[in-house]
């Protein structure tokens, strides 16, 4: 799974976002590091729907502009437990060889 | 025209990159998280951002926007391949193997006159040809399955029927003595067409051939 997909599952983790929600929320949870940008935040939303990863919450108009809410599916739950997961054993493994290596981990 | 009314019109600009369908569902929604995100006083799309929506327009209309098909469908498509592949062969080799058939024919049958092997040797003939359609036949069918199509799958159907007729027809004329190559490779297409529409029917194909085209 690519950074950006994993960080928009956990973006909507918790709770429904919308659209510039989600890049906010991204922003924050990577520190600042990755900072979507609207294409590529849409075709990634737009493959995860088609995957069932995500599924559509509600539709507010905010200003007269439409924001669209995305909340995760039960399959997206699924992946994104998945994904931790497998990332939580490597980062564990890797800060593990380094203890033993007498690293600074 | 303002900053901001410059601004949008730019971003609906770039927005027209989107294919029709894409821009009909997410535009303003894309469009509103674009000016959610613009700096105050910004005039026009900044050079990352015309990059951004240019190449998510692009890629967006080379994406296809349907789910992958069920195991069963990519199963079915595997064995149309093949298929493909073996009605061409098939062509070439009952072609091929002409000669040696007649020679055989008159042997086995010493007594029949040479203006029967003719009518035998038409209906070669014409499996050949149709061998040899049949090929990119196969391959039509299979980009129209792989696009949901259920008109394909019952083309598929008849095919099989037609290749049915066709093995009885071949193997009680005694092909099998004379010309084992056109018995066998019309033997294997046969066995791979019911395959393939035994798993284009199964339930879980279904989702396939129901869904809207996209």
């Amino acid at each position: 799974m690519q950074e950006a997909t994993f960080l928009i599952l956990t973006a909507l983790a918790e709770s429904s976002q919308h659209g510039y929600g989600i890049i906010n929320d991204v922003t924050e949870i990577s520190e600042g590091r990755v900072r979507l940008r609207a294409g590529t935040l849409y075709a990634a939303l737009d493959r995860l729907r088609v995957d069932g990863l995500i599924e559509l919450d509600r539709e507010e108009i905010v200003d007269n502009r439409l924001r669209r809410y995305y909340r995760l599916a039960p399959a997206g739950n699924a992946r994104l437990a998945a994904e931790a997961a497998r990332l939580q054993a490597h980062a564990a493994t890797a800060l593990n060889r380094l203890r033993l290596a007498g690293g600074t981990a | 025209m303002n900053a901001q009314t410059r601004l949008e019109h730019g971003y609906r600009r770039l927005i027209g990159w989107y294919p029709q369908s894409f821009r009909d569902e997410s535009g303003p929604e894309i469009l509103a998280v674009l000016m959610d995100g613009a700096r105050p006083g910004q005039r026009r799309p900044s050079p990352a951002e015309t990059v951004d929506l240019i190449t998510g327009g692009l890629l967006m209309r080379l994406r296809r926007r349907r789910p992958r098909p069920p195991r069963a469908v990519t199963g079915a498509l595997g064995l149309m391949y093949l298929a493909a592949v073996l009605s061409a062969t098939a062509s070439a080799a009952i072609a091929l193997t002409l000669t040696s058939s007649r020679t055989t024919y008159l042997h086995e049958y010493p007594g029949v006159a040479g203006a029967h092997w003719s009518s035998v040797a038409t209906y070669l003939v014409l499996r050949i040809v149709g061998a040899a359609v049949a090929g990119p036949l196969w391959l039509v069918l299979a980009w129209a399955i792989a696009h949901g199509r259920a008109g394909a799958r019952r083309a598929l159907v008849g095919y099989s029927a037609l290749l049915t007729i066709v093995l009885i027809t071949s193997a009680a004329t005694g092909e099998a003595g004379y010309a084992p190559v056109a018995l066998l490779s019309v033997g294997v297409l046969w066995l791979i067409s019911l395959g393939t529409v035994v798993l284009l029917f199964r339930p879980e194909a279904e989702p396939h051939f129901t869904a809207p085209v996209g």
